[in-house]
């Protein structure tokens, strides 16, 4: 066995055993309801802080025969056990529910929504999720029926998994942590990240012309002015116009060559790899949609047949981000 | 909360707040100028919160301390020991403060905070000081709640701190009562641990009692099994003082450890004495003490404890006052107690030769010394003027005024001069009955010297030179009618203010019952509770596995009390869910998408004969659980009862 299978084995078995210990069984159906076998409580370094006190306390309580040096000491630490108990069950029998949000472009922060609550009325409060990576990626006051977002980078196309989240609580007194892992089957879809500065290819049905090339974008003759409607690009504003009357005006083009833009994997240099391809197709197919352009996506063993509409679009963007993706799951 | 991030101001004002109630009790104890100081402090850091500015630089804060520093060692001369310790701690607390801007420094903060509130019961253990350190801790868990979850409402963090304290407060008790008492201190205690407490020393110069009556404090209280001895009779022993060095008058430095024997007669006093730390070993006792529980006999009919008194103690004492004592007294003794040092008051001791040369029988020169005193009309005062170094004779023939240990020096003099044996006895002199719990209550006002004379066929006879001179002194009107006017007393002593004396004796009953059960809980009561409670040999490893047993018993309740409200479905819901069981039973599960009509209707289909009934139950549980009017107790039975006439005509067909 190679030092590289032994490896991939040993991270495998590590895998395993992390989950064992962490009680999570690989992604679970949501929604995720905490059972007590699954929270954990560690005293924090104030914790650790309050339990030397009350040595110190205790000893000086015998030392000078305080009695009420006694009674302090006892009242406190009855009131910090107690306060465990309140933190553990602050996460005990918590709900959460993770809702992926809008699907992004790599390189972006993906936003999921996170939603936390319980039952009976039972709120929980000062809760903070932590991403695998161990940074706090949330932060909410008390549990409750509104959604809070949580963004995660998303640093690959395909699709993003929340991973391995630590939820966890110091509240009422911060002297202990309670946390528990959870691992939502919540995923987002992420885009590849637009990148690459090559000219668009030219609009020729083909698709057989030089990319090295440049092509200007496709013309278009100016048509007049309309009123803005949400979605223009912010670069046709007429901004002159629209500080004389008020009112925003866009500059309407009708674009003259309606001869479909081919985007082909064959179009790029060699030299490009395949994620560096992807973006640029994606770069392109953004470009394309600003300007309303008609698109068809021609990739190794996928045919996308030129369409203009929004749906074709996002079609295009799923197709990309989906890609000889190894872990394409649709569930 | 992220510990880097900065605090809320509402979070920072309530930090000073706590400072404030933490430190306040200390201003009566430490010098004003370190409370104000401490004062300015969390002022300082309270505006600069109000205003919303940032905290200053630590170069700041480093003078500041030094300030501190100098201030402590102004006040306490060392740096080292309790008092100064905690004198540092209370400055440290706003300093702490004054740097505190981010979360992670509100743990110090807080640490800082329950040290000073335990540090406190250094000074004082009283009630009062209790409710204070009760009252800061709920402040400082409320601080903590906060810093967790900062959007918590002021009222609802105290709510949540009461909340944790209540749930605390059993094992408190438990533990309190349980937790195994040692005795004495566990290592070398510093210097100045029992400077703290007053009371009669065990030398006697020309001001050690009248510096003792301004402090005002209680020395001990005692309980009366029967009826309480006349004003006149209160005389309260304490050190016996036979030597005299021209300054001060001390005990024998190698006293004969054997025990006066003298028989049991006349009238007796049974009574026992809840004493207050003096740092002696002195066992105050009403003349003259044969029966104790605790301490042993001196040769000088006193009681002595083993080792100094260093905590608050009870013992129960019967005394006879009829008896004679010191009748086959050594004749070793008797001549130490003749002694004089040569050199000093020539005057008064030529006074005594002269008597002694006059009369011959003891008696009579006792007589005529008591003359002599008489006709020097001396006056009794609070405040005698200062004497040089003949005191006795500046006493008796200068200044002509002193307090009561020149009275008793100067008797003891005179006597000695006059050819008989005499000592100087200190001690306490009257107490006054709390008519509210019946205990006699002696303060350090009533503090006394007084004098004993040997005679012959009579042994030790007490000689009160004040009484003598004064006999207001001793009856029921005490110091003050015997002092002029002008002499100040402490105000709690006056007794001219009806409800000021009625309310004060109202607060001392308060605080012998505090004393009592909760300072006096020592390891004897602890082994005498749990031998009440039926445990005959009682030894630590009982309390231990007391102590565990009990606190397993609390945090059993602690987990009853805290589990979650929503694992135990309402009474509604377990019946409805009974209904669904039975139904699954016989094969008829609820969908999970079936609202329980929609269910009735299914199961209506199954068994047509029910179908009223189904139905029935399936609209009263949804009028009870989703209806305007909560459910109440008669409904939920009827739908129990309904179930069951349902299930059991269901399980006849």
């Amino acid at each position: 066995m190679s030092a590289l299978g032994l490896n991939k084995h040993l991270n495998a078995w590590r895998e395993r055993a992390r989950r064992l210990m962490q009680r999570v069984p690989g992604p679970e159906r949501q929604p995720i309801v905490l059972p007590q076998r699954r929270v954990y409580v560690m005293p924090t370094a104030a914790g650790l802080g309050v339990v030397v006190m009350l040595v110190v306390m205790l000893l000086a309580a015998i030392n000078y025969n305080l009695s009420l040096g006694y009674a302090f000491t006892f009242l406190i630490a009855g009131s910090g056990v107690a306060h465990i108990l309140a933190t553990w069950h602050n996460l005990v029998g918590l709900r959460i529910h993770l809702k992926p949000g809008e699907p992004c472009f790599a390189g972006e922060m993906a936003e999921f929504r996170v939603q936390l609550d319980c039952p009976r009325e039972q709120r929980r409060y000062a809760l903070q999720i932590f991403d695998a990576a161990g940074s706090e990626r949330l932060s909410i006051d008390h549990s409750g029926t509104l959604a809070s977002p949580m963004a995660l980078p998303a640093q690959r196309r395909g699709w993003l998994r929340a991973g391995r989240l630590r939820i966890e609580t110091r509240y009422p007194l911060g002297w202990v942590r309670a946390w528990s892992y959870i691992e939502p089957d919540a995923q987002l879809l992420v885009y590849p990240q637009p990148a690459g500065d090559l000219p668009l290819p030219s609009g020729g049905a083909s698709g057989q012309q030089d990319a090295r090339q440049p092509l200007a974008l496709a013309e278009e003759e100016f048509a007049g002015l309309r009123e803005h409607r949400p979605g223009d690009p912010p670069g046709r504003i007429a901004w002159r116009r629209t500080a004389r009357d008020g009112t925003l005006l866009v500059k309407h083009f009708t674009p003259l060559d309606y001869a479909e833009l081919a985007l082909s994997w064959q179009q790029l240099p060699a030299a490009l790899d395949v994620e560096a391809r992807l973006s640029q197709l994606c770069q392109w197919l953004l470009q394309a949609q600003t300007a309303q352009l008609r698109v068809s996506l021609q990739l190794p063993g996928v045919q996308l047949d030129a369409a203009q509409d929004a749906s074709h679009y996002l079609l295009c963007l799923q197709t990309l981000a989906l890609f000889a993706h190894a872990e394409a799951q649709h569930d | 909360m992220t510990e880097a991030a900065r605090i809320p101001r509402a979070l920072q004002l309530q930090l000073c707040a706590l400072a404030a109630i933490t430190l306040w009790p200390y201003a009566l104890f430490q010098p004003w100028y370190l409370s104000l100081l401490a004062a300015l402090l969390i002022g300082w850091r309270a505006a600069l919160a109000w205003q919303d500015r940032a905290t200053p630089r630590r170069l700041v804060q480093l003078p500041l301390a030094l300030v501190a520093l100098a201030l402590i060692l102004f006040a306490y001369g060392n740096p080292v020991g309790r008092l100064p310790g905690l004198a540092a701690l209370c400055q440290l607390l706003p300093l702490k403060l004054l740097e505190t801007q981010r979360t992670r420094d509100i743990r110090v903060t807080l640490l800082l905070a329950f040290f000073l509130i335990v540090g406190m019961f250094l000074h004082e253990q009283s009630a009062i000081v209790a409710i204070a350190a009760g009252a800061a801790s709920l402040f400082a868990i409320a601080c903590a709640a906060r810093t967790q979850r900062p959007a918590l409402p002021l009222g609802e963090s105290l709510r949540l701190g009461g909340r944790l304290l209540g749930l605390g407060l059993p094992l408190m008790l438990l533990l309190f009562l349980l937790f195994p008492r040692i005795e004495g201190p566990l290592w070398g205690m510093p210097l100045d641990a029992y400077t703290g407490s007053t009371g009669l020393s065990d030398r006697m110069d020309s001001a050690s009692i009248s510096k003792l009556v301004p402090t005002g404090g209680i020395a001990f209280r005692a309980s009366f099994k029967g009826a309480i001895p006349p004003p006149a009779e209160r005389y309260w022993r304490g050190p016996v003082l036979g030597l005299f060095n021209g300054e001060e008058w001390r005990p024998l430095l190698a006293p004969p450890r054997s025990r006066a024997s003298y028989e049991e007669i006349g009238r007796s006093w049974d009574y026992s004495i809840t004493l207050e730390p003096n740092n002696l070993r002195w066992l105050l006792s009403l003349d003259y003490p044969l029966r104790s529980d605790s301490g042993r006999f001196s040769y000088d009919n006193g009681l002595i404890a083993s080792a100094p008194v260093r905590q608050r103690t009870r013992y129960n004492l019967r005394s006879y006052p009829d008896i004679v004592v010191g009748l086959n007294e050594s004749a070793e003794l008797l001549e130490i107690m003749q002694r004089l040092p040569p050199g000093f008051n020539p005057r008064a001791i030529a006074s005594g030769e002269e008597i002694g040369g006059r009369w011959l029988r003891a008696p009579e020169r006792l007589r005529a010394v008591i003359d002599l005193m008489r006709s020097r009309s001396l006056q009794y005062t609070l405040s005698p003027p200062p004497t040089g170094r003949n005191s006795v004779d500046d006493f008796l023939f200068v200044t002509r005024s002193g307090f009561c240990e020149h009275f008793a020096a100067a008797f003891v003099v005179l006597a000695r001069a006059a050819g008989l044996s005499a000592r100087v006895v200190t001690g306490y002199q009257g107490g006054e009955v709390n008519p509210l719990d019946g205990t006699l209550v002696v303060r350090q006002s009533d503090a006394h010297a007084w004098a004993e004379v040997w005679l012959p066929e009579r042994g030790w006879l007490r000689v009160d030179p004040t009484a003598e001179s004064f006999p207001r002194r001793i009856d029921e009107r005490g110091l003050e009618s015997s002092l002029p006017p002008s002499d100040a007393l402490p105000f709690m002593v006056r007794t001219d203010i009806g409800w000021l004396r009625n309310l004060r004796y109202r607060w001392e009953a308060l605080g012998n019952t505090w004393n009592l059960w909760v300072l006096g809980y020592n390891a004897q009561r602890q082994m005498a509770m749990l031998r009440s409670l039926g445990f005959a040999d009682a030894d630590w490893r009982m309390l231990v596995s007391l102590m565990a047993g009990s606190a397993g018993l609390w945090l059993l309740w602690l987990i009853w009390r805290l589990a979650p409200k929503y694992a135990r479905a309402d009474a509604l819901d377990r019946s409805w869910q009974r209904f669904c069981k039975q139904m699954a039973r016989r094969g008829h599960a609820r969908h999970s998408w079936e609202t329980p009509a929609a269910y009735a209707a299914r199961l209506s289909l199954q068994y047509p004969a029910q179908a009223d009934n189904l139905q029935g139950i399936a609209e009263l549980y949804a009028r009870l659980r989703y209806g305007k009017l909560a459910a109440h107790a008669d409904d939920i039975s009827t739908l129990r009862a309904r179930i069951k006439t349902l299930s059991a005509s269901l399980g006849s067909t």
